[in-house]
């Protein structure tokens, strides 16, 4: 505490200046401490002008922290939380695209624990959190990663160079920027819009180049070759994938916010270009606020939700089933033993995954409609037990399932470019308005023209009735308008020639 | 040699990390802004944590473009250092020549620098604030004198100083920076960001004393190599007057850069 005195005692007009260039990037950093009377508590926020709401802090204290006293844990481990923001003093200002969350505070957590046979507990367990209104996870982490590896996690100088250092940065704006910080030069590549497909992936020639390796604004920071093995079956990666492209809720169950944090981020990342439309929240806790997320009250959205405790999930449960709402997919991972060479393909009703969390029923109804391809789940089973290198596992998966949503979406991009192209409005913006869609004719067009992807069913018109649910279940769910958001406003700037400017391409 | 370099085919260039160490004060930024915007800024606030600045430098044979992390000189960031001089290929060391414990901190940070920064590093020493010790900057500074002639010189300029109230503004001369930077094999410099003098000399004497083998990015097909820093330096016109002694030094940096 006498540090942070020592702080905020600073020249005002300078703090004032860091903070103002710090919020694009940075709302604050915060340190918290678990004491072992108390429980978690708020040992530092810097800058400390920053006037956050007590119940925001509050929620911040409880999610930087595993719910779960590990005593294995030895090294650092990082995770990633949203909250609501409750914060009305918190000014959210971003002078262009991208503007950030509006609603949420995204919290990006290294978390330590380290012996220490003086205090009670026998562990001192800090967190250093850093919360923002953009949601950059590859970046944050390796801000957090940087500022940690010197040995301490809060050392206040190293907090005040990094605010000062961060407040010299231009402002988040879409294409490739150069980001100094504490030594080294981060290249971050922040795309038009957070939906778009394979970011971050490496592009054979950026191999060879061996250059500075760029950051992905919008890049997952959860690595499938370390997911995969704690799946209970590969063939789960297509039944969350239909779940989501459909908007439909999912609960990830792990052990550690690491794993379930990181599996949100690459989850959502399988059915890019499609924005998953409802609430995500890669780690939530007891103490969390559930009626922001339509939990136990408040209006009922569709939400992805990392957790890690099993009461949680009876609870998440419970609740969803007494309002009447459709059950959520739970998928729980297997992180508490040596991971598994090999993940089997297909579901398997052994008792493996679900006895590691005792949680009952863990299994949501499979998937309804979409093929997997085989052909597919055995280059990647056999990649797992070759050891090949993680990037190519990962790069597999994820060009996979972006080439899925693609073939997914190209009917409904032939429909909306040839069939409305007579009825369309263009708006005086040149916007071309798609308020007339018709899900009939476009299924009509569909029946036309057909997919590439491949549908469950024993025969042509059980798998017409698989492809014809899925597409209609799409366009009834919100995630198909906050596509089709998407795809209006990158026309609008492509044809504003602002996209041209940008540099960035997906892949 | 340079004429076949020289051609029609663009220099080559590449990109050079670049710290700037040294005790609170000395004027570290105020360098930085010399050779960076060509600019002098009395009472500059401190430094937090580091600043980052580019500059491209232009040599005979090649571009060198500076990545220049100026630190903060105040010891609550000491700790920080070392993230800053990772990976650097350079190092400016700088103290005041008008207070004598800013040198003995250079000094460790010569010491950490060898000890813990990446073997090949050029480190050059720099004296800081020349004006105050001599307004007409007649005395030959940069390095390039040993002799005690210049030495003789300082004091005389000094002497003739009414408004010293220490009759001697100088508390580090020349002939002690200068050996111990050739001791330890350091570039050498007088500077003062405040009138330019050596500025732009000393990150060009920096610039041809790294080792093109540790240079990244593509290579000039013809050119000087490593070893040569001393020929490279003295091809430089504007500097040749000044880099004797810097180049003696500096190829022994040279050297031992790339005998690792």
């Amino acid at each position: 505490m006498e540090k942070l005195k020592q702080l905020a005692l600073r020249p005002k007009r300078r703090s004032e200046l860091t903070a103002a260039g710090l919020r694009h990037w940075v709302l604050a950093f915060v340190v918290c401490n678990f004491n072992v009377d108390l429980g978690p508590e708020i040992e530092l926020v810097y800058p400390p002008s920053i006037e956050f709401s007590q119940s925001d802090l509050l929620a911040m204290c409880f999610s930087s922290f595993p719910e779960r006293h590990d005593t294995e844990i030895v090294d650092d481990i990082s995770f990633q939380y949203s909250i609501r923001n409750n914060s009305p003093d918190v000014r959210l200002d971003s002078p262009h695209a991208p503007y950030g969350s509006a609603s949420d505070l995204y919290g990006h957590c290294v978390f330590r624990q380290e012996y220490d046979r003086r205090t009670k507990r026998s562990f001192n367990q800090k967190s250093l959190v850093l919360i923002s209104n953009h949601d950059f996870p590859a970046l944050y982490l390796a801000i957090l990663q940087k500022m940690t590896a010197s040995g301490l996690i809060s050392d206040p100088s190293a907090l005040e160079a990094a605010c000062a250092e961060i407040a010299s940065w231009p402002a988040p704006s879409i294409g490739r920027l150069e980001l100094p910080f504490l030594g080294s030069v981060f290249v971050l590549e922040i795309a038009p819009h957070a939906a778009f497909p394979m970011q971050g992936l490496p592009t054979p020639l950026a191999m060879q180049q061996a250059t500075r390796l760029a950051l992905y604004a919008y890049q997952p920071v959860g690595i499938w070759s370390k997911l995969i093995p704690c799946m209970p079956s590969l063939s789960e990666l297509y039944v969350l994938f239909e779940k989501l492209l459909i908007c439909e809720s999912v609960i990830v169950l792990a052990r550690s916010p690491q794993l379930c944090s990181e599996f949100v981020s690459a989850m959502k990342d399988l059915i890019r270009p499609v924005p998953y439309a409802g609430i995500v929240r890669p780690y939530v806790v007891m103490q969390s606020d559930f009626i922001s997320m339509g939990i136990d009250g408040g209006m009922p959205r569709p939400i992805i939700v990392g957790i890690t405790n099993p009461f949680l999930l009876q609870r998440i449960l419970g609740s969803m089933d007494k309002s009447g709402r459709p059950k959520p997919h739970v998928i729980s991972l297997n992180d508490s033993g040596e991971p598994l060479d090999t993940v089997p393909l297909k579901p398997q009703r052994s008792q493996r995954h679900n006895k590691t969390l005792g949680a009952a029923e863990a299994s949501g109804p499979g998937k309804k409609y979409l093929k997997s391809d085989h052909s597919f789940m055995k280059e990647i089973s056999n990649m797992m037990k070759s050891e090949a290198s993680s990037e190519m596992v990962g790069s597999v998966v994820r060009r996979h399932f972006a080439e899925l949503s693609a073939q997914f979406l190209s009917p409904v991009h032939r429909y909306l470019a040839t069939s409305m192209s007579s009825t369309s409005v263009l708006s005086p913006g040149g916007n071309v308005q798609y308020g007339n869609f018709s899900e009939a004719e476009f299924l009509k067009s569909l029946g036309k023209f057909g997919t590439s992807v491949n549908f469950r069913g024993q025969n042509p018109i059980q798998r017409h009735r698989a492809r014809d649910g899925l597409y209609e279940q799409f366009c009834r769910s919100p995630n198909f308008y906050s596509w089709l958001e998407m795809k209006l406003s990158l026309e609008k700037e492509a044809s504003a020639g602002l996209l041209s400017q940008s540099p960035t391409k997906p892949g | 040699m340079a004429d076949t370099a020289g051609g029609n085919a663009p220099k080559p260039s590449s990109s050079v990390k670049l710290v700037l160490l040294g005790e609170a004060a000395v004027g570290k930024s105020s360098l930085v802004m010399r050779f960076v915007n060509n600019d002098f800024q009395e009472n500059k606030e401190p430094t937090i944590g580091a600043a980052f600045l580019t500059q491209r430098t232009q040599l005979p044979h090649r571009t060198i473009k500076f990545e220049i992390w100026d630190t903060a000189g105040q010891e609550r960031f000491a700790s920080l250092a070392p993230m800053y001089y990772r990976n650097a290929q350079a190092a400016l060391v700088v103290y005041d020549l008008t207070k004598a414990s800013s040198l003995t901190k250079a000094q460790h940070w010569v010491a950490e620098l060898q000890r813990q920064a990446s073997p090949g590093i050029v480190i050059a020493l720099v004296g800081n604030k020349f004006d105050l010790v001599s307004p007409e900057g007649s005395a030959a500074a940069g390095g390039a004198s040993l002799d005690d002639e210049s030495e003789e010189g300082n004091n005389d300029a000094n002497a003739e100083d009414e408004d010293a109230e220490d009759s001697d503004a100088r508390k580090i001369p020349t002939a002690k920076a200068a050996a111990y930077a050739a001791e330890e094999s350091l570039l050498f410099y007088e500077t003062s960001a405040k009138t330019g003098m050596n500025v732009q000399e000393v990150f060009t004497a920096i610039a041809n004393a790294i080792p093109e083998a540790s240079l990244k990015g593509p290579r000039g097909s013809g050119g000087a190599v490593g070893g040569s820093t001393n020929l490279g330096g003295g091809q430089n016109t504007e500097n040749s007057g000044r880099v004797n002694l810097t180049g003696a030094s500096g190829a022994i940096g040279g050297k031992d850069g790339c005998a690792c």
